[in-house]
C-alpha cells in the first residue's frame, strides 16, 4: 500500500476518577511518562507528538492542545492535536499512525487526556451547541436524550428488551474489577441496571459510563526501530475513519454505517476478510451498554441484531469466543473520552502481548480490533492489531 | 457581491440567542496546591527543581518539561524578582476602558525559568526593565493560597 509499517511499542495510563487533583498537564504527564518508561525511551528519543483530546468546553480551556503541551512532552517538537469528539481516543493512534506510516518520522508519542471535572454542574452543557440552534436547541436537548430516541430505535428494530442490553453492563463493570485503572467496576445484577434511576426512558444511570478525568499514551515506532525496542511488538495493522452526516434525524438510528465503513477500511488495509473469524479480542466504544451491541455489529463481528443474543449466550465474556471489553470499558473502567479510546488501543496491547494480567483472555490472541464513536452520533474510528 | 451585500436591512433578519451554559472549578494540580498552600502559610514563592538537568521552575511542575523527569524537590526563591517585561491595559476582556490604567508586570528571580504575572504598584515614572521588585502580600490571616494572595508586586 505505499504505507510503513507501525507497531505500538509501549504504554501509560493513569487511574480513571472522578475528580483527579491533578491538572491536565500533569494527567498527561504521568501516563507519557509510563509509556516512555515502558519501553525504555527517553523524551529526546521521541520526534513527534500528537495528543488527543475532546471538546475544549470539558476541561474548560481553550485551545486545550496548546494548554496539555508541556505534559505531553510537546515544548519544542512537531506537536499538534487531533480532535474528532467522542471518536478522538482511537483516533490518535491513528494519527500518530500517520506521522510515522507516512515517513515522517520513526517514534512517535501518541497521549490522549480528559479532564472532565472541571465542568459544572455537569459536562451535559459542553454540548448544547453541538445541535442545530434554529430546529433543536429551543427542545433544550442533552445528548442522553437523542441515546434514548436511537437505543429506543434499536431496541424496536431487534425486538430487543433494556434487560438484553444491561447484560452489556453487568458483564464490563464486573471485566472491569480486574483493571487497575478502574472508576466504576463492581458486580451488578441485570435488575440493578434496570431498577437504577431513569434519565431518559430507556438509558437509566446504570446503562451509561459517568465522567472521568484520565490520561492514557502509547508510543509508536517504525518497523526497523520497533524491532530494536522490543521483541513483542504490536502491530498496527489497519486504520479506519469515517463521518456520517450532521442531520442525525435522517439516519436509520439502528445500525452504524459509519462504524462499518471505517471498519471496512481498517479490514481491507489489515487484510481482514472476515473479522468475524479472525478477530479474537474487541474493544468496541461502550459509553451506553446498547452502544456496545451496536458497534458489535457496525465492526462487522456478528450479523445485525444478533449482539444481544450473543452476550446472552457469553460469547462475548472473557472466556467466550470473541471477548469484548475484556478491559471493562467505558462502562466498568470509566470514560474520560479521549482517554478511554486510547485505554482500548492499550488493552489490545496488553492482550496481544500476553500481558494483560488477571484480565488475560485465554488462547493467545493474534488479532484485535478497538472502536470509538462520536461527534454528534455520526464518527467511526477503528484500529486493527496484530501480534 | 457578496450575498450579505444584498441585504439591505440586516436588522430584520431572524436569530436565536444561546449560551453555552457551564461553569467551572480548577484544581490547582499536584505542583500548583504547593505552591498556593506555601504561598498562603509561609508567605513564600517555591520553584520546582528537576533532579536531572537542574532546572528550576516557577509557576512549579511535577515533572521537567525539558527532560520529562519526575519532580518532587522545591526550593525557595524567596519575594524578590526582576522586572522582566511590563504593560500599561487601558481595556479590559470586554474592551471597556479603565478609568486609571492597570499596570501589569512580569517578574522573574534569580536561575529559575518562568515567572509571575501580576500588578504592579511602581510610578510610571521610576518604572525600568531589569529593576528589583518585591511582592507585596496579603497579611496571613487573609490569605487563602490563592494568586489574589499577592497584592503586588512594588520596588524593593
Amino acid at each position: 500500500m505505499g504505507y510503513r509499517r507501525v507497531a505500538i511499542v509501549g504504554a501509560g495510563l493513569t487511574k480513571f476518577v472522578r475528580r483527579a487533583q491533578e491538572t491536565g498537564p500533569e494527567l498527561s504527564w504521568q501516563a507519557s511518562k509510563m509509556a516512555l518508561d515502558s519501553c525504555s525511551l527517553r523524551l529526546k528519543d521521541v520526534e513527534m507528538i500528537t495528543l488527543g483530546s475532546a471538546p475544549d468546553g470539558f476541561d474548560g480551556v481553550h485551545m486545550k492542545g496548546e494548554y496539555l503541551l508541556s505534559g505531553a512532552g510537546g515544548s519544542n517538537k512537531s506537536y499538534i492535536r487531533n480532535f474528532v469528539g467522542g471518536g478522538t481516543g482511537v483516533f490518535a493512534p491513528i494519527h500518530g499512525w500517520m506521522h510515522v506510516a507516512s515517513g515522517a518520522c520513526d517514534v512517535c508519542l501518541v497521549v490522549a487526556e480528559e479532564k472532565m471535572s472541571s465542568c459544572h454542574p455537569t459536562p451535559q452543557g459542553a454540548f448544547i451547541t453541538i445541535f442545530d440552534h434554529t430546529t433543536e436547541q429551543p427542545l433544550k436537548p442533552t445528548l442522553i436524550w437523542i441515546f434514548a430516541l436511537e437505543m429506543r430505535r434499536y431496541m424496536e428494530r431487534y425486538g430487543l428488551t433494556r434487560a438484553d442490553i444491561a447484560r452489556v453492563a453487568v458483564k464490563n463493570k464486573k471485566n472491569a474489577m480486574d483493571h487497575p485503572s478502574a472508576q466504576v467496576a463492581g458486580e451488578y445484577t441485570v435488575d440493578d441496571i434496570l431498577n437504577s434511576e431513569v434519565l431518559a426512558e430507556p438509558v437509566h444511570r446504570l446503562d451509561i459510563s459517568p465522567a472521568g478525568d484520565g490520561a492514557a499514551a502509547v508510543v509508536l515506532a517504525s518497523e526497523d526501530v520497533a524491532k530494536r525496542l522490543t521483541d513483542r511488538p504490536v502491530w498496527l495493522d489497519g486504520v479506519g475513519w469515517n463521518l456520517d452526516t450532521s442531520y442525525w434525524a435522517t439516519k436509520d438510528l439502528y445500525y452504524p454505517r459509519y462504524v462499518e465503513k471505517a471498519a471496512r477500511m481498517a479490514y481491507d488495509m489489515a487484510g481482514i476478510k472476515e473479522p468475524h473469524k479472525e478477530i479474537q479480542v474487541a474493544e468496541p466504544y461502550d459509553p451506553f451498554d446498547y452502544k456496545e451491541l451496536h458497534h458489535m455489529e457496525g465492526l462487522l463481528l456478528c450479523p445485525r441484531g444478533e449482539a444481544a443474543r450473543l452476550t446472552a449466550e457469553g460469547y462475548t465474556a472473557r472466556t467466550g469466543n470473541l471477548p469484548t471489553c475484556p478491559s471493562g470499558g467505558a462502562l466498568g473502567v470509566g470514560n474520560p473520552i479521549a482517554a478511554t479510546g486510547l485505554m482500548k488501543v492499550i488493552e489490545l496491547f496488553l492482550q496481544l502481548r500476553g500481558e494483560a494480567g488477571k484480565r488475560q483472555i485465554p488462547g493467545k490472541p493474534r488479532v484485535g480490533v478497538a472502536q470509538a464513536w462520536g461527534d454528534l452520533m455520526q464518527v467511526g474510528t477503528v484500529v486493527v492489531c496484530r501480534s | 457581491m457578496s450575498f450579505q451585500e444584498q441585504i439591505k436591512k440586516t436588522t430584520s433578519l431572524g436569530f436565536f440567542e444561546g449560551q453555552v451554559p457551564l461553569n467551572y472549578k480548577y484544581t490547582m494540580g499536584v505542583a500548583g496546591e504547593r505552591f498556593f498552600q506555601t504561598l498562603r502559610d509561609k508567605g513564600d514563592f517555591i520553584a520546582s527543581k528537576c533532579p536531572e538537568c537542574g532546572t528550576m521552575a516557577i509557576y512549579p511542575l511535577i515533572y521537567c518539561e525539558e527532560c520529562f523527569a519526575e519532580i518532587k524537590d522545591y526550593v525557595s526563591v524567596g519575594l524578590t524578582g526582576e522586572l522582566y517585561s511590563w504593560t500599561e491595559c487601558s481595556s479590559d476582556f470586554k474592551g471597556a476602558r479603565h478609568e486609571k490604567p492597570h499596570l501589569l508586570g512580569m517578574v522573574r528571580f534569580q536561575g529559575v525559568q518562568g515567572g509571575i504575572i501580576h500588578r504592579l504598584d511602581v510610578p510610571l515614572s521610576e518604572i525600568a526593565i531589569g529593576m528589583k521588585v518585591i511582592a507585596v502580600l496579603r497579611p496571613s490571616s487573609q490569605r487563602k493560597g490563592s494568586l489574589d494572595d499577592i497584592q503586588c508586586f512594588k520596588k524593593a
